[in-house]
């Protein structure tokens, strides 16, 4: 703490040498063309309102960032508010964001602004910068293409293919992601690649549509008996065939999930089907050592029925078109049915697995004859050498030659013409007999099958919208024609524009002698590769009422509006403020709000980054065998969920008294009483969990899987949390080269980084909330010691969470760090209206998108607003309409 | 779980494949009729994402190649047919998130700055030779890649990254296997087919421009230029469509073999693309994933590149970066015996360029890239030492504008962010 202090002292600060810098090169243009303003405010009528601010600055700020010196590149003597312009506004901002922050001027700065100097200077730019006018906002694109998700929910609603499983998206390039958002125009690219994609794409989903339409549902019903396959080619004698079949390893062991011989080719047709399936759990509680085994023994076995493509390859294991369509704790020692009706799509079938079973069996077994070899006798009398070291016999001084004498004799074999072990020494363990053995005397947990329902495809009790679009009937030209306009008036969002092309191009088809779905098909495609589909808008100007319905549903839930939304579009009635909040109301209260949240607090927390830097299996097993990923995600999205609908304080989002969990992860954070696998809200004893800076999922997302670094955190604060990010690190700087034998800390480290000058600007900011968080380790397990990692794991150096804002506030651990940030929620809720319209709008926001931000956060009438009536106030503003 | 004695029994396989080496030369003789009268330059670019040690990599001394360090040592043999380069870097920042700026100098969140994004070298000189081949480029990767820790090697001019074919089947059913007439049949109706649709929806797709401003007029010219060159690559299509594919000694590979089985695998398919003029640009990468059990060791990639100088953690690292050198070693010597029409060899006709967009992975920097530059006519046999100073830097992309020149670019003075050419590899 008092190091910091020592080291961001300005007047250490020098000067940077030329070189070429991104931000910095655009306030050096600035600067040009705020010369030329500057002449025209001396003859303006504003001058007296304006003194207030611009003294402020040159009262505080221009010693250090004026014609004498820039530092940081900053210069604001000439700086005017009554002219604002694209340019000078961003720099308006960025001081009324320090400001804000309370870390500009610095603490040692002399003179000083009082708090309530700084606090009326605040609330002045805030006003100011609201109200500035659409003069300031840069051109922008309207042209924003869907990007995949969108994409195929919209297509899914066109056609009516909403329960589809297959995803035709799978290969299309990645959208590229801006800021971590995946819905920003400029960045959404269409290229030939994309294009290509998308016409194959829509290819597969007019098949499936096509094959919707012309099916006769003829219902049938299958019953499954053990054996359901042969993973292997001999029953292990515990499996009974006609009785039952078990379940002993992770879906990701080869071998790990049961599927049907008998539906080889999966369902005939797609649709609802009702799968039932008897199963019972044993040997929960087992004789091994809970290390071996790994799952732990006070959470029940796990069932899930997974659906995947028949065609894309192997069904004993993981397949990349596998669904988990449900899963279920499985009561011990009972046999029971599980039942579930879900959709599947034709060449489907579900398998059965067993997704907290024990992982990487072949090292268990290697654990199990180390710790337990008199459980296992007949295995290792048969299967082991006894030159291998699991073996009882294993004399380490005579192995070796035991071992060559094996080889020898192989090869001798060999020469011979005889037959040999051509595998070598370690083979005799790996053959499917040896496997059989082991399984046969393993006594761990397994879940019995005994028996599987089958029936479908359940009736539907309207016909489809796909039926509606390829009748069965033939249709003369005229209503042809008006089909593939009431096609395109739904695809194309109640755009106006006829589809002539698509209408010419199926006269000719039919002329050319194609059959009429065909020719229809193709109209389609043409539909649906045409911008107005592709595209979110395709003309200028304020938002009209279908437009801004479509904008509401994309962003509450991520797909095209619904029939209730255009029925109040067409009225007229949406643009009406309290009409948009009622419909507001209406889509929240809706499941189909998880697509918001999902997305929401993927981009907002950058929690799409877990997952792509996957930690280490040795290191955290755990990660992996209670499926923490996924956990974590679930942790996250429960807890804005439930913001959402509680309307809970922002405050909740730094500092909450409760969370939800289930038994992994209150594993992790050490907390004891969350039993079984569903998800609950806790109430919270050790507040290091409260708010998202307790949750594991912000933690590893903002670490790498390997180590954590508290300069990454510590910029996951001041971007996801206070949105105010520093500006990106000057590449002639050589980043820090980490030395990990045990002598410095990264800390340490650090504080020699900050004595550069050019660093310790930013770095004054960014590190100390970093620090605090380094209580936690890369998966977000709570820590005091950082250690060496590896088989023999050393105690190395204590963590010292303690240190102080750039502000001057000290906190002596991530617990008083947020007591600091709680005091900075305007930011916060700033932050958050800005994060929300950014996901609305798919426009990092403008100048005139941060006036509106400012203006809603000046309009708020409670200090602590609830996070739906920020939600509210973004979808009324005027930066949503444009 | 019986991994182990399939890996035993692929491993087998996999030296049988070295053995058959000698066969190269009926490869040759198979496609000489095939083959240009002009034999052409052909391209190949590998990378890792997380760089090579450069302790480890770069010789201590310049000038010519003398006593290699470790990493290098794989290559002893083929001393006079590389050149590796050191200070060279982009001038970018990001760790992780800039490794995929190594073929073009920029990174993707800067690329709308340029007119042609962010392309990157080998999607540059696979433009020059559209429809000459059956694929304009190879673009692979020895499995499938995870998030941050991918190469993304390859860029399009309109700033899209290519996903890279990551299966050996599918890769040799592409170039090898030749469809039957019903299949094709299929195929020719398909493109018909997408043919019609994209006529349909250019005329459709007009109508909007007087509704939008230049901000958009130049997206929808985004979208129109789409379409064209969707319909050249269909056009092209077609053209190869009935053309029958070039048959070769190796089998249909099988799915899902251990890493060491896979990597020797792709370089022979790249190889063998090259022998065939089914292609003559190629990008390979090796995933940050990378199953390091398949090499005999426990833990991960990426963990072991954050070794802090331990030696726990940089001696598997070396064991990792070795076999890569090694296996790049293998690939550099079978084309330099296969002979090409002319009488030189193949890798006299392909320039590659191995390296990554990560200079120190421990330290996250993109500074001083690993470079290592082989075949393609070049001169070759030193390190060369660029200037270390800031102000006297040489961007890496003035090594790719000289390889583009030698491609046959005659239109790109400076590629990318290049301020010139590095003319000390030049004969």
């Amino acid at each position: 703490m008092r190091m910091e202090r020592g080291l961001s002292r300005p007047d250490q600060a020098q000067p940077r040498s030329g070189t070429t810098l991104m931000p910095e090169q655009r306030f050096a243009r600035s600067g040009l063309l705020l010369l030329a303003f500057s002449f025209v405010n001396l003859f303006s009528t504003t001058v007296f309102a304006q003194t207030t601010e611009t003294a402020f600055i040159k009262k505080y700020c221009i010693d250090c960032h004026g014609a004498d010196s820039q530092e940081g590149d900053r210069r604001f003597d000439k700086l005017s508010l009554s002219q604002l312009n694209a340019t000078n506004a961003e720099s308006w901002h960025e001081i009324l964001d320090r400001l804000n922050l309370g870390d500009m001027p610095p603490e040692d700065a002399d003179p000083k602004p009082t708090d309530d100097e700084r606090l009326d200077m605040v609330a002045r730019l805030t006003k100011k910068l609201a109200a500035a006018s659409a003069a300031t906002a840069k051109p922008q694109t309207v042209l924003r293409r869907l990007n995949r998700q969108e994409y195929d929910a919209a297509i899914r609603h066109v056609l009516g293919l909403e329960p589809m499983l297959s995803d035709p998206t799978a290969d299309f390039t990645p959208d590229e992601s801006d800021h971590h958002f995946q819905n920003i125009g400029d960045r959404l690219v269409l290229s030939d690649f994309l294009l290509t994609r998308y016409l194959e794409a829509s290819d597969k989903y007019l098949t499936a549509a096509r094959e919707l339409a012309a099916q006769e549902t003829k219902k049938r019903t299958w019953t499954f008996k053990a054996p359901f396959c042969r993973n292997m080619p001999n029953p292990d004698g515990q499996d009974i065939d006609g009785k039952y079949q078990n379940l002993r390893a992770n879906p990701t062991d080869k071998f790990g999930y049961l599927w049907l011989r008998k539906l080889r080719r999966g369902v005939p047709a797609a649709g609802r089907y009702r799968i039932r399936v008897k199963a019972e759990a044993i040997n929960r509680r087992h004789p091994y050592e809970d290390f071996i085994i790994r799952v732990p023994q006070e959470d029940p076995l796990r069932l899930a029925i997974v659906a995947g493509d028949t065609r894309a390859g192997d069904l004993a294991t993981n397949n990349p078109t596998d669904q988990t369509l449900a899963e279920f704790d499985v009561v011990d020692n009972k046999p029971q049915w599980f039942e579930l009706t879900a959709w599947l799509d034709k060449y489907y079938q579900p398998r059965f697995a067993y997704p907290n079973g024990p992982v990487r069996i072949k090292y268990m077994r290697h654990l199990l004859m180390r710790h337990h070899r008199d459980l296992f006798p007949k295995f290792l009398k048969n299967h082991v050498h006894v030159f291998a070291t699991m073996h009882p016999d294993y004399d380490k001084k005579i192995a070796p030659a035991l071992e060559r004498a094996f080889l020898d004799e192989q090869d001798r074999l060999k020469k011979a013409g005889q037959p040999y072990d051509v595998f070598g020494t370690a083979h005799r363990m790996h053959t499917n007999e040896a496997w059989l053995q082991f399984y046969s005397e393993y006594q761990g947990p397994r879940i019995r099958i005994y028996e599987v329902q089958l029936e479908g495809p359940l009736p539907e009790k309207e016909p489809t919208i796909a039926a509606r679009f390829f009748p069965a009937k033939k249709l003369t030209s005229a209503k042809a024609t008006a089909l593939i306009q009431t096609f395109a008036k739904r695809a194309w969002r109640q755009s106006r524009t006829k589809p002539s092309t698509a209408i010419e191009l199926y006269n000719a088809e039919r002329a050319g002698g194609a059959t009429q779905n065909d020719a229809l098909a193709l109209a389609y495609q043409t539909i649906l590769a045409s911008p107005q589909f592709l595209y979110h808008r395709t003309r200028r100007g304020t938002l009209n009422d279908f437009e801004l319905a479509n904008r509401l549903s994309f962003f509450l839930w991520g797909e095209p509006a619904d029939e209730q939304l255009l029925q109040t579009a067409s009225n007229g009635k949406l643009s009406n403020p309290s009409e948009l909040r009622k419909q507001t109301e209406r889509l929240l209260e809706d499941p189909r709000r998880e697509r918001f949240v999902n997305s929401f607090t993927d981009s907002w927390l950058q929690l799409s980054k877990l997952g792509t830097m996957l930690p280490d299996r040795v290191e955290h097993p755990a990660y992996y065998n209670e499926r923490l990923e996924e956990a974590m995600r679930t942790e996250t999205r429960m807890f804005f969920d439930d913001a959402l609908k509680t309307d809970a304080p922002i405050s909740v989002l730094v500092d909450s008294d409760y969370t939800f969990l289930n038994s992994s992860l209150a594993r992790l954070y050490g907390i004891k009483g969350v039993q079984g696998h569903t998800f609950r809200k806790v109430t919270l004893t050790d507040r290091n969990r409260g708010g998202l800076l307790g949750q594991a999922s912000v933690l590893t997302a903002s670490a790498n899987g390997i180590d954590t670094s508290p300069v990454v955190r510590g910029m996951w604060v001041m971007e996801c949390l206070l949105g105010t990010p520093p500006p990106s690190a000057p590449p002639d700087v050589e980043p820090i080269e980490p030395d990990i034998r045990g002598t410095t800390t990264i800390r340490e480290q650090l504080a020699a980084h900050r004595e550069v000058a050019t660093c310790a600007n930013c770095h004054r900011r960014i590190d100390p909330p970093g620090f605090a968080l380094e209580s936690f380790d890369e998966i977000g397990q709570f820590r005091t010691h950082y250690d060496s990692g590896g088989w023999r794991k050393r105690q190395l150096a204590k963590i010292d969470p303690s240190g102080s804002l750039a502000s001057g506030e000290p906190f002596e651990n991530v617990n008083q760090l947020k007591a600091q940030l709680l005091k900075k929620l305007d930011l916060v809720t700033a932050n958050i209206v800005s994060k929300l319209l950014t996901q609305a709008t798919g426009r990092i926001n403008d100048s005139q998108d941060k006036a509106t931000v400012l203006a809603i956060r000046s309009s708020l009438q409670s200090k602590q607003p609830g996070i739906r009536e920020l939600i509210h106030a973004v979808i009324q503003s005027g930066g949503f309409k444009r | 779980m019986l991994s182990e004695p399939q890996s035993r029994r692929t491993f087998l396989r996999g030296a049988g494949l070295t053995l058959a080496l000698p066969l190269l030369q009926r490869d040759v003789e198979l496609f000489a009729a095939t083959t240009p009268v002009k034999t052409p330059m052909r391209m190949v670019c590998v990378a890792n994402p997380l760089g090579f040690v450069a302790d480890s990599f770069f010789p201590k001394s310049t000038g010519k190649l003398d006593e290699l360090p470790t990493l290098l040592q794989p290559l002893a043999k083929l001393k006079s047919e590389i050149s590796v380069f050191s200070n060279l870097d982009h001038g970018v920042t990001g760790g992780h998130q800039a490794v995929h700026s190594f073929l073009s100098g920029i990174r993707d969140n800067e690329s709308s700055q340029w007119e042609a994004r962010n392309i990157t070298v080998d999607q540059r000189a696979a433009e020059l030779g559209l429809g000459q081949t059956r694929f304009s480029s190879i673009v692979a990767s020895v499995g499938q890649n995870s998030g941050e820790l991918e190469c993304r090697t390859s860029w399009t001019r309109a700033g899209v990254n290519i996903p890279p074919i990551t299966q050996l089947r599918p890769l040799f059913e592409a170039l090898f296997v030749t469809r039957n007439a019903d299949e094709r049949k299929q195929q020719r109706v398909a493109i018909k087919k997408h043919v019609s649709v994209l006529d349909a929806v250019r005329k459709q797709a007009k109508s909007l421009e007087r509704d939008l401003g230049k901000v958009d007029r130049e997206k929808l010219d985004e979208y129109l230029t789409s379409i064209r060159s969707v319909e050249t690559r269909l056009g092209v299509s077609e053209q190869w469509l009935d053309k029958p594919k070039p048959k070769v000694s190796l089998q249909q590979p099988e799915p899902g073999q251990a890493f060491t089985r896979r990597l020797p695998l792709f370089y022979d398919l790249i190889r063998l693309a090259l022998m065939t003029d089914s292609t003559r640009v190629a990008s390979l990468s090796v995933p940050g994933n990378l199953p390091v059990a398949d090499l005999g060791l426990q833990g991960n990639y990426h963990a072991f590149s954050h070794h802090g100088k331990t030696d726990r953690l940089l001696k598997p690292l070396l064991v990792i970066e070795r076999y890569q050198m090694q296996q790049l070693a293998r690939f550099l010597k079978s084309l330099q015996d296969a002979k090409q029409p002319d009488g030189k060899s193949l890798l006299d006709h392909t320039m590659v360029l191995a390296g990554s967009g990560m200079g120190n992975a421990s330290s996250h920097s993109n500074k001083n890239l690993p470079v290592l530059l082989a075949g393609g006519g070049f001169k070759h046999g030193s390190h060369h030492a660029m200037p270390e100073e800031q102000h006297r830097r040489v961007p890496l992309s003035n090594l790719f504008t000289t390889m583009l020149h030698k491609f046959g670019d005659v239109e790109t003075d400076k590629f990318n962010k290049a301020t010139g050419n590095i003319d000390e590899v030049l004969a």
